[in-house]
């Protein structure tokens, strides 16, 4: 069993006691997975497009992967006030320098902070590619380290809002040990959706999805919830579990949130498919999608 | 319309909690938040502030998918990357993913430490949680551990 560098305390000893065969089990079948970086970067959605689409089919296919991310996204921390403050006057100075006539300055005193940036990738690839021989890479442009894209101004054509809640006949028809605890469990995670407080909405759906796998409404939820938080990569694995699922009552939604996740993640192209396949229907997103769909453009 | 000040104040921690999910390393995100605003400063006079925080979020995108696009060994993450296991999950996998009882987060501790072989420093500076607050999610995560396993025999 691999053994961290810091080695076990007393009561890891104790407790893994006699499961070294099942962990080295568990170790070999996750040797090969991506690094956590590569799969929080393919989460958002930021990965170069080939990396991105390889790494976004292994969390849609990982429940392991999944956790393992969502584990981490669950609750990011914050800024404490002194660092609220600390950033600010770093912003400010760093603003005031652009107002003086000196334009490389800017570039070269943000060098050492995209460096440092620039190691935690290096990390990822050594973490990866051990044993393997590495490419070196290329740091020796400072202005390469520090380019500037223009932000993405233009809003979205597909709007984001907030569909109305609603039960599939599958959970209003579910009988647990207590009665319909399908009913029950959702609740916290509707009010929440329903309070805008996606955060939450997503710990509650995160924790329902390992105990009802089957239940549309909260794959579907979970997806809602993390558009709303700008994690449309996060959304289209969630939509694609609720599509999986195959309730009919969700599904002309499912696609229409598809189409919005899919022009949020920077791929039009397939959200002009979703498009057009739910105009040839007749739902209530039709209309919108047909009228819509033409202003997709690349 | 927000001064500057006002917006930092309003959008500052979503910023940089949207950063964290993204990269992981608290010294990148804010980074990554700093550009952001920065990019704000510059054009305050000239976007729709109802777009926000969400112009701010694209800018951080933005930042972090130029930091994964400058690596050269971006191209060798494709070739590393293998396909998840298609065998039956082990009991233990099973075990992880469906407590109800273990929160996403003890879940992501328990398996850096036990299944990637992770210290609790490494572990911190992943999650930006101090090492204590690691050591506790895993202790909390072991003794569920200890007894599912107790019930069920070892082997």
């Amino acid at each position: 069993m691999k053994t961290p560098t810091d080695g076990w305390d007393a009561d890891e000893r104790d407790a893994l006691d006699g499961l070294e065969p099942v962990l080295d089990d568990l170790q070999a079948r996750h040797a090969g997975d991506p690094p956590i970086e590569l799969l929080r970067a393919a989460r958002a959605g930021v990965l170069p497009e080939d990396v991105q689409r390889r790494v976004s089919q292994q969390l849609d296919e990982s429940a392991w992967n999944r956790a393992l991310v969502d584990g981490f996204n669950d609750d990011p921390p914050g800024l404490t006030a002194d660092e609220q403050s600390r950033l600010l006057r770093r912003i400010q100075q760093e603003a005031a320098r652009d107002a003086r006539p000196e334009p490389r300055r800017r570039l070269w005193l943000w060098q050492p902070a995209f460096a440092a940036a620039a190691v935690v990738v290096i990390a990822a690839s050594v973490w990866i590619l051990r044993g393997r021989e590495t490419a070196p890479v290329s740091q020796d442009d400072p202005e390469a380290q520090v380019a500037v894209n223009t932000p993405e101004v233009a809003p979205p054509v597909l709007p984001l809002d907030k569909p109305a809640i609603k039960i599939s006949a599958a959970a209003l028809t579910f009988r647990g040990a207590n009665d319909n605890q399908l009913l029950a469990d959702l609740k916290p995670a509707f009010d929440a959706i329903r309070g805008d407080e996606y955060r939450a909405a997503v710990g509650e759906f995160t924790r329902l999805a390992t105990q009802y796998p089957a239940s549309v409404e909260v794959a579907f939820y979970d997806g809602i919830a993390r558009l709303f938080l700008d994690d449309p990569n996060g959304a289209l694995a969630s939509l694609a579990r609720a599509e999986q699922i195959g309730d009919s009552s969700f599904a002309p939604d499912i696609v229409w949130y598809q189409a919005v996740a899919l022009e949020r993640a920077g791929r039009r192209d397939e959200a002009r498919t979703r498009l057009r396949a739910l105009c040839e229907q007749k739902a209530a997103r039709s209309a919108e999608a047909c009228s819509l769909e033409p202003k997709l453009t690349q | 319309m927000g001064t500057f000040e006002e917006l930092y104040q309003q959008h500052g921690q979503a910023v940089f909690r949207f950063a964290m999910s993204v990269v992981g390393r608290r010294e990148t995100a804010e980074d990554l938040t700093s550009e952001a605003f920065l990019a704000l400063y510059r054009n305050l006079d000239r976007i729709d502030q109802t777009q926000l925080p969400g112009w701010l979020l694209t800018v951080v995108r933005n930042r972090a998918r130029d930091l994964w696009r400058r690596q050269v060994v971006e191209q060798r993450y494709a070739d590393s990357v293998t396909d998840p296991p298609t065998v039956e999950p082990a009991a233990m996998e099973s075990w992880i993913l469906e407590n109800p009882d273990l929160k996403p987060i003890h879940r992501a501790c328990l398996m850096l430490r036990y299944v990637y072989g992770m210290t609790r420093a490494e572990i911190a500076s992943h999650t930006a949680l101090s090492e204590t607050q690691v050591k506790g999610h895993l202790q909390y995560a072991l003794s569920l551990l200890r007894k599912a396993y107790e019930g069920r025999g070892r082997t």
